[in-house]
């Protein structure tokens, strides 16, 4: 099928930015350089009150057979909404076989300035500082946003049995791409995740492409 | 002295109630039957935009000195943090001796709807209720995700990362409690989901205390 590429861009490392999807296209995260995260969340572009809840898809999409935690079918805003705001089209890490345990993704957490203090990195930056940069693209301040609960695509991390956080190096390589088709008007708020301390980016950050596109 | 009782009352099954506790004071949810989940929301007193992150504060407590998992972790969470760009410390847990909890999302229209329930009540219900006295509504809470206390609730390590929920372990009496670390505003919902094992496929009521904190806390307030 022929792709109409609307917008086509690559996010730098360790930055954040935003993108205008409209209802009907399709948002790509393309890995420019491999073993990168990237932590997203989504705003409806008409009411930025009504925005992604990760973990919330999370169990939505566990109730339904459809995913968990580690991958995700459907993502469904925050009550009271609770709308499907996309869907995931294609997911050449989560839907393939790459030899993981798990679906490779993460519904949870970022990296945030508390974090890295009780880490003994205080100053480092975060996803919390990408984040407030890309909220400000669209006139929003982190006290009236919420990005602590994100996908962080091909973040492969998961709740060990002691419940602590365990994270293993991404199986995404270069050139994979995961889709998510837009099924109302959004703002995408993108982190490509700045840690360079633990395997989440296996050690390195590296830049992201992404691109806007209609099929048809 | 240390037990010091300030406030007791009974939220009764399948409903929410909000009410303030000040720093140093400690607060107790108890099984008041037992087999019940108490689904619980918390909010700086002096500026509501300030929430708790249940989540952020299970990785927030396992990542710290001395040691990973020494405050606590995601299913024993030790110190509860408020969302970014606050982050601030506004409860410790200080008791927990069952210390079954979900760090997740409460139950809603949605999660009824998917279980074959559409129009039964949730947790969504008791929150928008319990908050309307603080002119608080739903669409103000930024994330669902709340401390669900004595639900017995795990993710699998493996595959798409499924939930496994399987009935309470808590029994009449058992609690946990908190010292506040900031003036709070707690909400707490008696879950009212009856189709699950999560509540034991009944709903039952929930104990609050508030006590005066301990010594420690009161030299930190100093």
């Amino acid at each position: 099928m022929a792709e109409n590429i609307i917008e086509d861009i690559v996010v730098p490392r360790c930055s954040g930015k935003t993108m205008k999807v409209n209802k009907g296209q399709v948002f790509r995260v393309i890995a420019h350089e491999g073993k990168q995260v990237v932590d997203l969340t989504f705003l409806n572009a008409s009411n930025y009150k009504e925005h992604f809840a990760a973990e919330h898809s999370a169990v939505l999409n566990s109730m339904q057979g459809i995913g968990g935690y580690y991958r995700l079918n459907k993502l469904y805003s925050k009550p009271p909404y609770e709308n499907v705001m996309a869907k995931v089209i294609s997911d050449s890490v989560g839907d393939g076989d790459r030899g993981g345990e798990r679906g490779g993704h993460f519904m949870m957490c970022h990296c945030s300035k508390r974090l890295l203090d009780h880490l003994g990195m205080p100053g480092t930056r975060t996803c919390s500082d990408n984040f407030a940069d890309a909220f400000k693209e669209i006139g929003l301040n982190q006290e009236d946003t919420y990005d602590e609960t994100i996908f962080n695509v091909w973040m492969q991390s998961w709740i060990g049995e002691d419940g602590g956080m365990c994270s293993a190096p991404p199986l995404v390589e270069e050139g994979d791409s995961i889709d998510f088709l837009a099924e109302m008007d959004l703002i995408a708020v993108i982190s490509v995740c700045p840690d360079e301390t633990s395997p989440c980016n296996d050690f390195k950050a590296k830049a992201l492409r992404f691109q806007v596109l209609e099929e048809g | 002295m240390s037990d010091n009782l300030i406030d007791e009352f009974v939220i009764p099954k399948c409903s929410g109630k909000a009410f303030k506790v000040n720093r140093g004071q400690r607060l107790r949810v108890i099984e008041y039957e037992g087999k019940q989940v108490a689904s619980l929301m918390f909010f700086n007193a002096h500026n509501y935009k300030e929430q708790f992150m249940a989540e952020f504060s299970g990785g927030l407590s396992y990542m710290q000195p001395p040691n990973m998992g020494s405050v606590g972790s995601h299913y024993r969470l030790g110190e509860l943090y408020s969302k970014v760009p606050y982050e601030n410390l506004m409860l410790r847990v200080t008791d927990n001796k069952l210390g079954d909890h979900f760090l997740g999302t409460h139950c809603t229209k949605k999660t009824m709807e998917i279980q074959g329930v559409p129009g039964h009540r949730s947790c969504s219900d008791n929150f928008s209720d319990a908050l309307q006295e603080f002119g608080l509504q739903l669409k103000d809470v930024y994330s669902p995700s709340v401390l669900n206390a004595f639900a017995n609730v795990t993710i699998d390590q493996k595959g798409d990362g499924v939930l496994h929920v399987e009935p309470p372990r808590s029994e009449q009496g058992d609690y946990i409690e908190f010292e506040a670390e900031m003036d709070v505003l707690v909400a707490v919902s008696a879950c009212p989901d009856d189709q699950s094992v999560i509540n034991d496929h009944s709903c039952k009521a929930i104990q609050i205390q508030i006590l005066e904190g301990s010594e420690s806390a009161e030299k930190a307030a100093e």
